[in-house]
């Protein structure tokens, strides 16, 4: 197949661009219209998410699985030394790949079954797509920052607004957690960037911080990741999320939002081939090589 | 006499206000309340103006008038935009209010005006005298304004409280820059470094606490905090927006400007101090603001706290830390105009609510005003991707850097407490079951309000690096 520019863009925020197009029209929208907007809005969901889909399976044909190194790296410098810098390699396609998968699975759940809001529903799910991809595709650590605690905010009220009975404790407990274990891994992240002089992975991952610093910067991230996975004693937040949140939520929060924390966070530090306490980063976006 | 005039020149936009000031006191006087409107508008073109024309004409190159009193460099002009900008909006959404509640006077805009003025000389003083007149140039306008609706028990009340409490402060003020006269035998900022630098003597260190403490009234730090909850709440809520943009701007401005020019040799006395007041306002503000039920006390909380954070990028004493606590109070000051805004529109057939549970439902009924207050909401939170997690990041990045890491993990981990009443106002706007709706507001608070939260999301894209850009050639006119 040929390579399409930008790929990794385009899956990224085409989930986005759905949810824009959902918004406007149901913002504009009065009386029987927004009616009608309501009734449409998990079709063009599903066939966005569909197309999300595809473009991920036409990048997964794409990959040079022969290559350990990122690919599709896409890079553009934005200010104070971030840039916005997108790449995949095996580990991180595959869980996009995953995420682009279960989209369409949760727009055919909620299928007939959310009644209110329901535009705003599907907005909110596209928009954490985006997000949830987001996590899985960037290279810089900032814009991984920024994808990764972004979530948060629609994954909230998809749980206060269209959740069970106890839906505000539940989505409040999720989301103050959470929020809690990410400013731990902000400070590591702060830390990392000025030890490094620089926000770019693919140079952190090759770094050598001290390694006295290294175990602080771990339990930084191990903060946040330990949150979201989540383990004893930090996993609360969890039943409570998932008996409140809708089912599509759930299918969420357990298919890719725990693999943020797990998959991405923390078991590909136990590789065999990736040295204990070496830098988080390691474990956040790069195979075993 | 053409030293003098060249000096008058290169301050235009100050002549200009004062000017304008005057006119415009005459013209009312004479027109009386029909002409309140007008002077209003006159006012917020000439500080557009001034922020547009003037300032770009006067402040090309660092300079120092008359004999060093003033000095006019990047740093000044970065917060003469921003102070100029956030009054002439303040005087544009605060419009409407102030006719429906009948309470519009002419000297309301040139109340505005001349705190305006006050603020100009207080970013650009140069002499610790210049800074006192500037500093009660803007505070006598202020006394006067959070009085201003004269028939309102609690707009008197909080005038008078801040009038007491503020004179209070003035003297620490004063009492702390004879100290430092007395020690540096000048009150030239330049003269005062080489005191400093010469000798940090006890002098010296007991002028400077004085001296910050009247400075942490203005900016209502922890523990010089106690008015500004019934401040905020009392005053006519158009004053209240102003009380928390331009003046907080223009007094951390004038802080960083003392600390780290005349000061910068005596950073580790005065960097405790500041450590002090730091975590001391976010403790109060983050917690203290969980109980309000006042959004108008919610957001005198919120200023508190947030100039706890700012304090934390000036207590690293640093460029970064300058550039960060310029970015951070830029991105302030828009949140927090958008957020007035919102507030502003919070009007019920019977008049102003000032509740929070008023708000219950807003998604539902007013769905535009909701979301852009939810926007604004979430950046001050500092969540990414709003243009207000950058704030924070740059503040982390400057104390991480200046070797205030525990500051920085306490500011982090109370973050989330601040997320959380963010939060709660959020939950009632898009949880509950609606209020009784709110009456068609005037166009130009949801406009203001969607304008800052556009600025806050896709308009961050262009806004931050240009901020950033603005705010680090700002910070390198003080190292």
């Amino acid at each position: 197949m040929n390579a399409l520019p930008h790929i990794l863009s385009l899956i990224t925020f085409l989930p986005l661009v759905g949810a824009l197009i959902l918004l406007v029209f149901r913002a504009s929208a009065r009386g029987e219209d927004a009616d009608v907007i309501d009734r449409n809005a998990p079709s063009v969901a599903l066939a966005t998410s569909l197309i999300t889909f595809g473009l991920s399976i036409w990048a997964l044909m794409d990959f040079n699985m022969a290559d350990p190194g990122f690919q599709f790296v896409e890079k553009a410098s934005w200010f104070g030394g971030m840039s916005y810098h997108l790449g995949v390699d095996g580990i991180s396609l595959s869980l996009i790949v995953l995420t682009t998968f279960l989209m369409p699975l949760c727009f055919i759940a909620s299928w007939g079954v959310v009644k209110k809001r329901v535009t705003e529903y599907m907005v909110a799910f596209l928009i954490l797509e985006t997000l949830m991809i987001g996590v899985f595709a960037s290279l810089d650590i900032v814009l991984f920052y920024i994808f990764f605690e972004a979530g948060l905010i629609p994954m909230f009220l998809i749980i206060g607004v269209w959740g069970g009975p106890d839906r505000v404790y539940a989505a409040f407990k999720f989301f103050l957690y959470t929020l809690l274990g990410s400013v731990l891994m902000l400070i590591a992240v702060v830390a990392m960037i000025l030890t490094a002089g620089t926000t770019d992975m693919t140079v952190l991952l090759d770094y050598q911080f001290p390694v006295g610093m290294q175990t602080w910067l771990w339990l930084g991230f191990f903060a946040s990741f330990a949150v979201k996975m989540p383990m004893w004693p930090v996993h609360t937040w969890l039943p409570d999320a998932h008996v409140q949140a809708p089912t599509a939520g759930s299918v969420i929060l357990a298919g890719v939002l725990l693999k943020m924390g797990g998959g991405m966070g923390l078991s590909a530090s136990h590789c065999p081939c990736s040295p204990m306490l070496r830098t988080p980063l390691r474990r956040l976006s790069s195979p075993c090589r | 006499m053409t030293s003098f005039m060249s000096n008058l020149s290169s301050i235009g936009p100050e002549v200009a206000l004062t000017v304008t000031a005057l006119l415009l006191l005459v013209g009312g006087a004479m027109r009386g309340e029909r002409a309140s409107n007008l002077i209003s508008w006159i006012s917020v073109a000439v500080l557009v103006g001034a922020a547009v024309f003037g300032l770009k004409a006067a402040g090309a190159e660092p300079a120092q008038v008359f004999g060093g009193a003033l000095i006019l460099d990047k740093l000044a002009l970065f917060a003469k935009t921003a102070i100029l900008l956030s009054a002439a909006l303040v005087l544009v959404i605060g419009a409407g209010f102030l006719q429906i509640e009948k309470i519009i006077k002419y000297e309301y805009a040139i109340l505005v005006l001349l705190a305006t003025l006050g603020m100009m000389i207080m970013v650009s003083a140069n002499d610790l005298l210049t800074l006192y007149v500037g500093l009660e140039l803007q505070s006598l306008s202020l006394y006067v304004l959070a009085a201003f609706n004269r028939s309102s028990l609690r707009a008197s009340e909080a005038g008078l409280k801040y009038f007491v409490l503020g004179a209070l402060s003035s003297g620490l003020l004063l009492y702390g820059m004879s100290m430092i006269y007395g020690f540096a035998g000048t009150t030239r900022f330049a003269g005062i470094a080489d005191a400093a630098q010469l000798d940090a003597s006890m002098g010296l260190v007991i002028g400077i606490v004085f001296v910050l403490s009247g400075l942490a009234f203005k900016i209502s730090a922890v523990p010089f905090h106690m008015w500004t909850p019934d401040v905020y709440q009392g005053a006519p809520t158009p004053v209240t927006a102003f009380f928390a943009s331009a003046p907080k701007f223009a007094a951390i401005v004038l802080i960083a400007r003392l600390l780290l020019g005349p000061f910068a040799d005596m950073m580790a006395q005065w960097q405790q101090v500041l450590v002090a007041l730091s975590v001391l306002s976010m403790t109060v503000g983050y917690f203290g603001a969980i109980m309000q039920r006042n959004i108008k006390r919610l957001m005198a909380y919120s200023s508190i706290a947030n100039m706890g954070y700012a304090m934390i990028a000036l207590a690293a004493g640093s460029q970064r830390g300058l550039e960060a606590l310029l970015l951070y109070m830029g991105l302030y000051l828009i949140t927090t105009l958008g957020m007035f805004a919102c507030i502003l529109a919070m009007r019920q057939s019977e008049g102003m609510v000032e509740n929070i549970d008023d708000l219950a439902g807003l998604s539902q009924s007013r769905p535009g005003l909701a979301f852009s207050f939810s926007m604004l909401l979430w950046s001050i939170a500092g969540l990414p991707p709003l243009a207000g997690f950058f704030g924070k990041l740059y503040i982390f990045l400057a104390a991480v850097d200046g070797g205030l890491l525990w500051l920085a993990i306490y500011g982090a981990v109370l973050s989330v407490v601040g997320a959380f009443y963010y939060l709660r106002i959020v939950k009632i706007m898009w949880f509950d079951d609606p209020a009784p709706s709110f009456v068609t507001p005037a166009f130009v608070l949801p406009l203001t309000a969607g304008v800052a939260a556009f600025l806050m999301l896709p308009g961050a894209v262009w806004l931050l690096p240009a901020l950033a850009r603005w705010a680090q050639a700002a910070s390198a006119s003080l190292f």
